[in-house]
């Protein structure tokens, strides 16, 4: 993963502008060179990292900053407090107590707060909201910050996700230079470049813009530019025969019309998505196989992958519950006692050579995952395989797979609360 | 540039045949322009357990629906312990386990209730006409159909009293909502060789995942003969099989050794069938009152596609302890040569079905006839190069 960074002063903030400084300086602040969080004072003291999903905001120990969907309903406070839950209030099922409560940790346990110093002053999109016992939070546009207790190492961003359809925790994206009515996507190749409401901009494969661009483009429309835009960096926009286009680093941009989809573009041959930044490599333990559920991972002889996610939907909070030291319920039942879960999930080992690779980790895995499920996951006499993790959590093979590309791990669910799904490569899916 | 021409058949294609059809109300054959001659598509629309069911579950099963896994739960001693100690309402194996993916990990405390009535629908798959034990299949009992034909399908013991397969049940309701809804259920039928519609000795048929969407008129009804491509990316759902038309049905001949796949979504779980022995029964041009589609459904793959559903349970009305015993107990087809326990049961599906042009992936050469079609008809083409770089910044 390429890790720059640049120090982002709240002092541009003041002028509604971001100041993005000149390399030497940047790097400095990236490499772990002289930053003063003094020198911020009355700003924030944050940093811009670039990771596999974009730009995003750090505190200056390179840890990513996250906002918490929660809190939009208690403006200029933070829902993520000290509260230790002991009940669930299901909507269905009324007051059921939560498994193994007395180990549960609060959301500013898993979540820590991303405090200001005393001395700290709101400027530009940077505001402070107060918390309970007095210290003060950094806000980003209106959103408090937080840090995950699921990152461990500078530029992870394993704190994000929640519920299906309902993405809880998010990174904090820093602004970015592209041109109004750009957004960045996450591909398998890595992060595209694509239109405001998602569709993904190609550039004709060997088209660049000092040749004529091919005539037979006429599927694929050209990303038309306003008449009197300007640009910088990589992006330019030129004049094609009467319209204005955009290109970004000398190649031309198209989209697909509506209705159209990926599969419509790969039929047509020569073209490729507009990579803005291209993702790490993926270990040669890892491959891909396309399924009924679109493009997933699977290890090196074709089995698919799969990862286990939890979120505590009927509980305030809606904290995850996937991280270890959570309750083994949420396994066990999916899987059974210890024994049961060790021989249907199996982690995938490292191998002994295996380096990581910008999201792909190797991580020290519990296996069996619990071994009381009325009480914790990972406890510390539980043996440990080194196994790959994908976005940090381990990554499983299911024992009634028999066969390449068969799915028969997916979508064992927990309804709203845990689930193991298999790990689909990051695109547009299959339909 | 097959999206593009297969889309330009699909207009063509609502706005003749569409047009035709709705005003002649009977299915036509296309052009020969648009499809090869002898060659008849159709899209599976619909997809429903064959039973044999009244509007009273009593007249066909023991004590009428099944009681579900909530209501099992309920009934267990232990409920309200295992409710503490796991958090989960209905955690009902000694470990916490939710039963769908645990069947065995608990005993139903109520009694399932089981299919009594001796009438149903199905093929005669083993060929028996008393369910003896032969090589490839286990002793069981048969039904005879309305028409007193003795016929295989032990599913409908499986699934023959839970409230949610019957008709109009939850679970019947909403997977065929999926038919319409998501083209990961998109089933193609081709049939080719066909001479006479209503008498064909030899046809060809070939089952084919699809990919394109449904389309219903206003009353809801779907519209035939629009274009549904076949999904080249999954060669593996593929099937031949070879058949005959007799007094306007299809008839496809038995084929012990192959398995057909076919893809399933039902309620977010996408899954799929594997399907031995498949046979089909399709109305074409007769009054067949049903058509058909049976075969050996494997048991692990059946129950995969089924156990995902524990937010289904309530309304479908399901319990998976009694529901997985029953599919071991009854499953008929391809014994284990060591355990003899029946890996497959014997299976039969009413199907809905509507005429539809089946197109093919091209070939590279037909790729490029269509491009240079395209290129002389499209006022988008760009021969004075409209889309070339005439100002480029070098």
């Amino acid at each position: 993963m390429t890790r720059t960074a640049s120090v982002l002063r709240a002092r541009g903030a003041r002028l509604g502008l971001f100041f993005w400084l000149a390399a030497p300086a940047a790097l400095a602040a990236a490499t772990g060179g002289p930053v003063d969080p003094a020198a911020s004072s009355g700003g924030a003291p944050v940093l811009v990292r670039d990771t596999e999903v974009g730009s995003v905001l750090t505190d200056m120990a390179g840890r990513t900053l996250y906002t918490y969907r929660i809190d939009e309903a208690t403006p200029g406070k933070s829902a993520c407090t000290g509260t230790r839950y002991t009940m669930q209030n299901g909507r269905q099922f009324g007051q059921v107590p939560l498994p193994a409560a007395r180990a549960r940790k609060t959301c500013m346990e898993k979540w820590p707060p991303f405090l200001a110093g005393a001395d700290a002053r709101p400027a530009g999109s940077w505001s402070l909201i107060a918390r309970e016992g007095g210290a003060k939070q950094w806000a980003y546009e209106g959103k408090p910050l937080y840090t995950s207790g699921k990152d461990r190492r500078p530029g992870d961003v394993d704190g994000e996700g929640g519920l299906p359809n309902l993405p809880l925790w998010a990174a904090a994206m820093a602004p970015t230079t592209l041109p109004p009515g750009f957004r960045l996507v996450r591909r398998e190749e890595g992060l595209v470049l694509a239109t405001a409401d998602g569709r993904p901009a190609y550039v004709r494969r060997g088209a660049r813009l000092r040749r004529k661009v091919s005539a037979s483009a006429e599927l694929l429309q050209p990303v038309v530019a306003p008449s009197f835009g300007t640009v910088k960096g990589k992006w330019t926009i030129f004049d094609a025969g009467g319209i204005k286009q955009y290109a970004y680093d000398r190649e031309p941009l198209y989209v697909l019309p509506d209705g159209f989809t990926d599969a419509d573009a790969q039929r047509e041959g020569g073209w490729a998505t507009a990579l803005y930044r291209r993702a790490a490599p993926v270990p040669a333990q890892v491959g891909t196989r396309t399924t009924l559920l679109g493009k997933v991972y699977t290890t090196d002889t074709g089995m698919t992958l799969y990862r286990f996610s939890c979120t505590e939907s009927e509980v305030p909070d809606f904290l995850p519950c996937d991280d270890a030291g959570d309750a083994a319920a949420y396994w066990s039942a999916l899987c059974g006692d210890a024994k049961e879960c060790s021989r249907r999930w199996r982690p995938y080992r490292a191998a002994a050579n295996a380096r990581p690779s910008g999201e792909w980790t190797i991580e020290e895995v519990a296996d069996p995952p619990f071994l009381d499920p009325a009480g914790a996951t990972a406890p510390p006499e539980a043996p440990r395989v080194k196994a790959w993790a994908y976005r940090g959590r381990p990554l499983y093979t299911f024992v009634d797979d028999d066969e390449p590309g068969q799915t028969l791990g997916d979508w064992i669910n927990y309804f709203s609360r845990s689930s193991f799904d298999a790990v689909v490569v990051p695109g547009p899916g299959i339909y | 540039m097959f999206g593009r021409v297969a889309r330009t058949r699909d207009r063509f294609a609502i706005s003749f045949f569409g047009a035709l059809a709705f005003s002649a109300g009977v299915a036509i054959q296309p052009a020969a322009s648009q499809v090869p001659t002898g060659t008849i598509g159709l899209v599976i629309t619909g997809w429903h357990h064959a039973l044999h069911e009244t509007d009273d579950p009593k007249n066909e099963c023991s004590t009428g629906y099944t009681a579900g896994d909530y209501t099992n739960a309920e009934a267990q001693p232990d409920h309200a312990e295992l409710r503490r100690k796991f958090g989960h309402p209905y955690s009902r194996g000694p470990n916490g386990e939710l039963t769908n993916y645990s069947p065995m990990a608990v005993e139903d405390p109520i009694p399932p209730s089981e299919l009594t009535t001796r009438t149903g629908y199905g093929l005669n798959l083993d060929g028996t006409a008393d369910g003896k034990a032969t090589p490839r299949t286990c002793a069981h009992a048969k039904f005879a159909s309305p028409e007193g034909v003795q016929v295989d399908n032990q599913l409908a013991r499986v699934v023959g009293c839970t409230k949610g397969w019957r008709k109009g049940g939850f679970s019947d309701a909403f997977y065929n909502e999926e038919i319409y809804t998501n083209p990961v259920n998109r089933i193609l039928i081709e049939i080719t060789g066909v001479d006479d519609e209503r008498n064909d000795p030899q046809v060809e048929v070939a089952i084919y995942k699809g990919e394109d969407r449904l389309t219903r008129d206003p009353a809801g009804k779907y519209i035939p003969f629009l274009t549904q491509r076949i999904d080249a990316r999954f060669p593996e759902y593929s099937t031949k099989l070879r058949g005959r038309i007799v007094d306007g049905v299809l008839i496809t001949d038995p084929d012990p050794d192959a398995t057909a796949r076919l893809p399933i979504r039902w309620i977010a779980k996408v899954a799929e069938r594997r399907i031995r022995d498949l046979q089909l029964r399709i109305p074409l041009a007769g009054s067949w009152p049903v058509a058909m589609l049976a075969g050996y459904e494997d048991n692990k793959i059946w129950w995969n596609s089924q156990k995902a559903h524990h937010i289904a349970m309530p309304a479908a009305q399901n319990s998976p302890p009694s529901q997985y015993r029953a599919l071991m107990r009854y499953a008929d087809g391809y014994p284990d040569p060591k355990t003899g326990q029946c890996t497959a049961i014997s299976a039969a599906y009413r199907v809905e079905t509507v005429r539809a042009f089946i197109a093919h992936p091209e070939t590279p050469q037909q790729r490029t006839a269509a491009a240079t079609m395209v290129h002389a008809r499209c006022p988008c083409s760009d021969p004075a190069g409209l889309h070339g770089a005439s100002a480029i910044p070098s």
